[in-house]
């Protein structure tokens, strides 16, 4: 555990220089802020303030501008995967890794987890300060009073969303072994998934990332949960291929 | 590269979140007009009806239409609402009476959450319908409050920068 840990810290210090979190920072930043929260209006009675609906206008608004912070994670989580995984085998530092007393499991625990907390919290970092900046006044009178589950659903679509994009970019880098290969592939495929949503706006309700943006009906959720399935088994096979499978010459 | 401390890139980050969220606004704000709701709701004589929400710091144009009517519209701050009651509406940012229907133009001071009141001044029960259309554009609050913290990020760069150059000799 102890290995894992400061491996884990290792890694998490060599993708969190400043020329990897600048760009990483502006692009989140930049995307979450190109869908804002739609303003509008509910009706109520007496002096009955519906706290619950304007904490959800807040939370479904964070949510639409996961629609873009998509292609942030797309990109990044491919520059990050083809960085720690292909791009150690070709520099042969993971020959390095391997030669420890460490086991693949643990590499690859710790590359995973470095990896998709920083873009998981940079993502976070960008959704929040969207949504502080949309709704300045009368913000910290709204979420005390409101139901804590619209405040989560954002970092939980975000964290699915991530899960996604991270687990098809590890797979192509444990498959494709060459950095600038397996960068490509992912985002050929990531990117793809968006364009098409962009061609025929009706397979949009079937493709991320706008399954993962609007997430207002059960069929929805149903398709939010098939590719969080599809992202585990990825992540399970990427972690087959890693651990039993790569050849490190 | 010079190695840098960790103010001078908390700074940094700060000034390239902040430059890049203000510039992902700007490029949303170019759509122009957009219809934000249309609502319709019965009113029995001296009742009031209320809707709260969303207002960016747009022009708004509230058109209004009550069928006769008579009707007093008061515009607050949610939090001067929660402050004030319905008997003494002194706190409120638009108090207008509008006979019949009409036009009302309300850009608010900051954006943020909203209280709009109806009161039927008549006798008897009419229908009250209202279209809000915000001119949408870049808000000038946004972009205050963008300066602000990118200044706050540019003085945390800068004392980064002067604690360096102190350790350095």
């Amino acid at each position: 555990m102890k290995a894992t840990i400061s491996l884990f810290r290792w890694e998490l210090s060599s993708i969190t220089r400043l020329k990897i979190v600048l760009p990483l920072v502006a692009f989140m930043f930049f995307t979450s802020a190109l869908r804002p929260i739609e303003s509008g209006m509910t009706e109520f009675s007496g002096m009955n303030i519906p706290f619950g609906w304007l904490a959800r206008q807040i939370s479904w608004g964070s949510i639409r501008s996961l629609g873009n912070i998509y292609l942030a994670l797309a990109f990044f989580s491919a520059v990050l995967a083809s960085a720690s995984f292909a791009g150690e085998i070709d520099s042969g530092l993971l020959k390095f890794y391997l030669s420890l007393p460490l086991s693949r499991l643990k590499v690859f625990t710790s590359k995973f987890l470095a990896g998709y907390m920083l873009l998981f919290l940079s993502g976070l970092a960008a959704t929040c300060y969207s949504a502080i900046m949309e709704a300045a006044e009368g913000l910290l009178i709204i979420i005390p009073r409101s139901p804590i589950i619209y405040l989560l659903d954002p970092a939980l679509f975000l964290a699915q969303e991530l899960l996604f994009t991270f687990s098809v970019s590890i797979y192509f880098s444990v498959v494709s072994r060459r950095a600038w290969q397996s960068s490509l592939y992912s985002i050929l495929t990531l990117y793809s998934f968006y364009t098409i949503a962009q061609i025929n706006p009706r397979l949009r309700w079937f493709f991320p990332p706008d399954i993962f943006s609007i997430a207002f009906s059960r069929m929805i959720h149903l398709y939010i949960v098939f590719y969080t399935l599809l992202s585990i088994a990825l992540l399970c096979l990427s972690c087959y291929l890693f651990v039993r499978r790569l050849e490190v010459a | 590269m010079p190695r840098l401390n960790v103010l001078v890139k908390v700074g940094l980050i700060i000034i390239v979140a902040v430059a890049s969220n203000f510039a992902g606004k700007y490029a949303s704000s170019l759509r122009g007009t957009s219809l934000s709701s249309i609502t319709k709701t019965p009113l029995g004589p001296k009742g009031h009806v209320g809707f709260a929400g969303l207002l960016k710091s747009y022009d708004y144009r509230f058109l209004v239409n009550i069928g006769g009517g008579e009707v007093k519209l008061m515009i607050f701050s949610l939090t001067d609402f929660l402050e004030s009651n319905l008997s003494s509406p002194k706190a409120a940012l638009v108090n207008s009476t509008l006979r019949g229907g009409g036009e009302l133009h309300f850009k608010p001071p900051r954006r943020g959450f909203y209280v709009v009141l109806f009161r039927n001044l008549g006798e008897r029960e009419i229908y009250l319908s209202y279209l809000l259309t915000p001119n949408v554009m870049l808000e000038e609050d946004f972009m205050m409050d963008s300066l602000i913290l990118a200044l706050g990020g540019f003085l945390i760069l800068l004392a980064g920068l002067i604690i360096g150059r102190r350790q350095k000799h």
